[in-house]
């Protein structure tokens, strides 16, 4: 080996195999004389066979082959190729084919240069792909600020640029943005990002993000800069629309009249409102951060929180101030479950003081009412026995005048029953005017009926009257019993009353007591003479009677003043010659409170 | 019954629910020499008292006063008994009730009222009062 010539040919030889570039040398007849490592790992071993089948995979020549070409005019040339690979996968390639010539400058062979472009084409499409998908507005504008490339998205909302200036495109401008990114990025290389107001096509705002990025650097210089905005209108109307909603909130809780408060799992004042530091008498400073102490509402919390995210409950209570004092309220609540923190409690309280007041004076009112018509009809009353007794005393003045016997009699008679007549009415006038407030105590509404019923037994069958009743099992509740016996007593003795009346064959007196939503309720219904519209119209009037000198006219009023003062309700329904139901309603929650037992046993 | 009604006698007829007072008037006023029809019930007292044909009506205004009221009207609104003068008997103030019922429908203000109590010197005077303006003798 002469040394100089050897190792030249020793490293060409080296270089041609280790060379990251596909080499290949073919023949006139475009088989292949000789192939580098490069191009072995790409296409396989393909000495002795064609080009074209080796790179292409194909039976006949390529239609512009180069290396045919090179053949001719020993020029050197090159393209992009899509070839196959031995599995069968495209291969992008750049080809360049080099003529080696002999001594007499013919060209016997050519060699073909193939630079794998497979990889750099997969990263043009990814980046290509990026560029049409990415949701935002993806667009290339020059030093011109005109835009000469655009996305997908871009050309969807815009139309397809033909060199408009962004600013045109993205705000209907006719001349640059004062900020303007593009302009900041040519000015400095680097990236940019700032908010901008457009206006799309149909005339509406638009809200964007815009970031720049230079695109082309050519010699250091920024030619392109790629601009991305994104569209945030959606959002920014969110946005927009939470803080409205956020106002309106708390401008809601802020003038509720209803104190609000929010509470932590520790029962801490996280919000309280206005109608909240009025109620519990204090600012709010010193509620909101602390713990509300467990007097400032006296009952539980869970009491008063619907369950399963059913409605509150209206729970009446009290609460305590600052100061001390106890204020009646009604009271709901709920549980807030945010979607990341813990869960809070909100209160709500009615102030119950006002309403009270206003209970109380309504009451009194309709005492007041009932006291005027009392005396209208006490009048009416007094003047129909006074007649009575004037009556009794002519007849029986005649009568001794005649010595008739039987004149005298009748006479005494009338006396003596107008005299009865004064006595029950002032015992009914007295029952009534008495301000006793009501004794109550945990009863069996079931045993009062039971009571009453069996007073009434005997009489039932003197007259054929047929008296039952329909009881269901109620829980005990406070009542003044005595009351109740006496609102039944008046009801039943009206019901036998109207049978008796109505001289129908068979009556019958339904006594039902049944609880419905929390409420008791007693009926009476009979099947006797009913009432007509005028009597329904009076029903109520003190000393309105239709039982004639038979009745104090008290009764019902009577009855209705016992109801009420146990917070309940009496109504009718009545149809003449058909019969009456009287029903009496007390809603549990308005039961005034049992009295303590009193130890002395009175 | 002291005396035997007689054919000649002026009728007078009583509505009352008080049974005490129709008893009382009643006799006060048979002992007066006048044939009386005493009636409780209000609802039922108009073909009673047509077939009756009295010279005079006392009425009380019940309660419900509406009863009597409507009565009054009816008696007015009768062709048997529209000139046969009626003496209001009540224990209530009622004077502005009737007179704006007999407006509104019409009917002539009635010949008297009597205030409850009554005593029978009373009661005949007024009776005896309303025959002689009707142009009738009186017993």
């Amino acid at each position: 080996m002469k040394p100089g010539t050897d190792w030249k040919n020793s490293y060409r030889a080296n270089v041609f195999e280790e060379i990251p570039c596909g080499i290949v040398v073919i023949d006139r007849n475009l088989r292949i004389v000789d192939q580098n490592l490069a191009f072995t790992n790409i296409f396989g071993d393909g000495r002795g066979q064609t080009c074209y089948e080796v790179t292409r995979g194909r039976h006949t020549p390529c239609a512009e082959c180069l290396a045919e070409q090179t053949f001719r005019d020993g020029q050197r040339r090159s393209r992009e190729a899509v070839g196959v690979d031995p599995a069968g996968k495209p291969v992008h390639h750049l080809v360049q084919i080099t003529p080696i010539r002999d001594e007499t400058g013919n060209v016997p062979f050519v060699a073909a240069l193939t630079t794998d472009l497979s990889a750099t084409k997969r990263l043009q499409r990814e980046y290509q792909t990026l560029f049409e998908k990415v949701p935002c507005y993806v667009t290339v504008v020059n030093r011109d600020y005109r835009v000469v490339k655009a996305n997908t998205l871009f050309r969807k909302v815009f139309g397809e640029p033909t060199g408009e200036h962004c600013y045109q495109l993205f705000k209907r401008r006719h001349e640059r943005c004062p900020e303007c990114p593009a302009e900041q990025t040519f000015l400095d290389g680097g990236s940019h990002t700032s908010s901008h107001v457009g206006i799309t096509r149909d005339g509406t705002a638009a809200h964007y993000v815009v970031s720049t990025a230079p695109l082309v650097q050519t010699d250091g210089e920024t030619t392109h800069v790629i601009e991305m905005a994104l569209d945030v209108t959606r959002l920014h109307r969110l946005e927009a629309e939470l803080l409205r909603a956020n106002a309106l909130r708390e401008a809601l809780v802020e003038n509720s009249p209803y104190a609000i408060l929010i509470l932590d799992q520790r029962r801490r004042v996280v919000l309280a409102n206005r109608a909240a530091e009025k109620l519990w008498d204090c600012d709010r400073s010193t509620l909101i951060g602390h713990t509300l102490p467990r007097r400032a509402i006296a009952c539980r919390l869970d009491e008063i929180v619907g369950r399963n995210g059913g409605p509150a409950p209206l729970v009446d209570s009290t609460i305590v101030t600052a100061k001390g004092v106890e204020i009646p309220v009604r009271l709901s609540g709920f549980t807030l479950h945010p979607v990341e923190g813990e869960r809070s409690t909100a209160i709500i309280a009615q102030d119950l003081r006002e309403i009270r007041t206003l209970e109380r004076e309504k009451l009194d009112a309709e005492r007041l009412a009932a006291v005027g018509q009392t005396v209208a009809g006490l009048a009416h009353g007094i003047k129909n026995i006074l007649t009575g007794l004037e009556g009794g005393m002519y007849v029986t003045s005649g009568g001794l005048a005649r010595h008739d016997e039987a004149r005298v009699k009748q006479g005494w008679e009338m006396l003596e029953r107008n005299i009865g007549r004064v006595s029950a009415l002032v015992k009914n006038l007295l029952a009534f005017s008495r301000g006793d407030e009501p004794k109550p105590r945990l009863v069996r509404p079931a045993a009062i009926v039971a009571d009453v019923v069996s007073l009434f037994k005997e009489l039932a069958e003197q007259h054929d009257l047929v008296l039952e009743t329909e009881i269901s099992d109620v829980a005990p509740a406070s009542m003044d019993a005595e009351g109740i016996h006496t609102c039944l007593t008046n009801l039943i003795s009206n019901a036998f009353d109207a049978c008796l009346v109505s001289h129908k064959p068979m009556c019958r007196v339904l006594v039902m007591l049944r609880e419905e939503n929390e409420e008791i309720i007693f009926e009476v219904t009979d099947t006797g003479c009913g009432m007509d519209y005028e009597v329904k119209q009076k029903a109520f009037t003190s000393f309105f009677t239709t039982k004639g000198s038979g009745g104090t006219g008290l009764g019902l009023l009577l009855t209705r003043k016992i109801v009420q003062q146990h917070g309940g309700s009496v109504t009718f329904e009545s149809s003449s010659n058909e019969g009456t139901t009287f029903r009496l309603r007390f809603p549990r929650r308005r039961l005034p409170p049992p009295v303590e037992e009193e130890h002395n046993g009175s | 019954m002291s005396r035997a009604p007689s054919l000649h006698a002026p009728r007078v007829a009583i509505i009352d629910d008080e049974e005490d007072v129709l008893t009382f008037v009643r006799i006060a006023l048979e002992d007066a020499g006048f044939t009386v029809e005493a009636l409780d019930r209000p609802t039922e007292a108009l073909a009673t008292l047509e077939a009756f044909r009295p010279h005079v009506i006392l009425l009380d205004l019940l309660m419900p006063e509406q009863m009597g009221v409507s009565l009054y009207t009816e008696l007015r609104a009768s062709p048997v008994l529209r000139d046969v003068p009626v003496i209001i008997v009540s224990g209530l103030n009622a004077r502005d009730t009737l007179q704006e019922a007999s407006a509104a429908t019409g009917a002539g203000p009635p010949a008297g009222y009597l205030e409850k109590p009554v005593d029978a010197a009373a009661l005949l005077d007024a009776v005896r009062r309303a025959l002689s303006h009707s142009g009738r003798g009186t017993p």
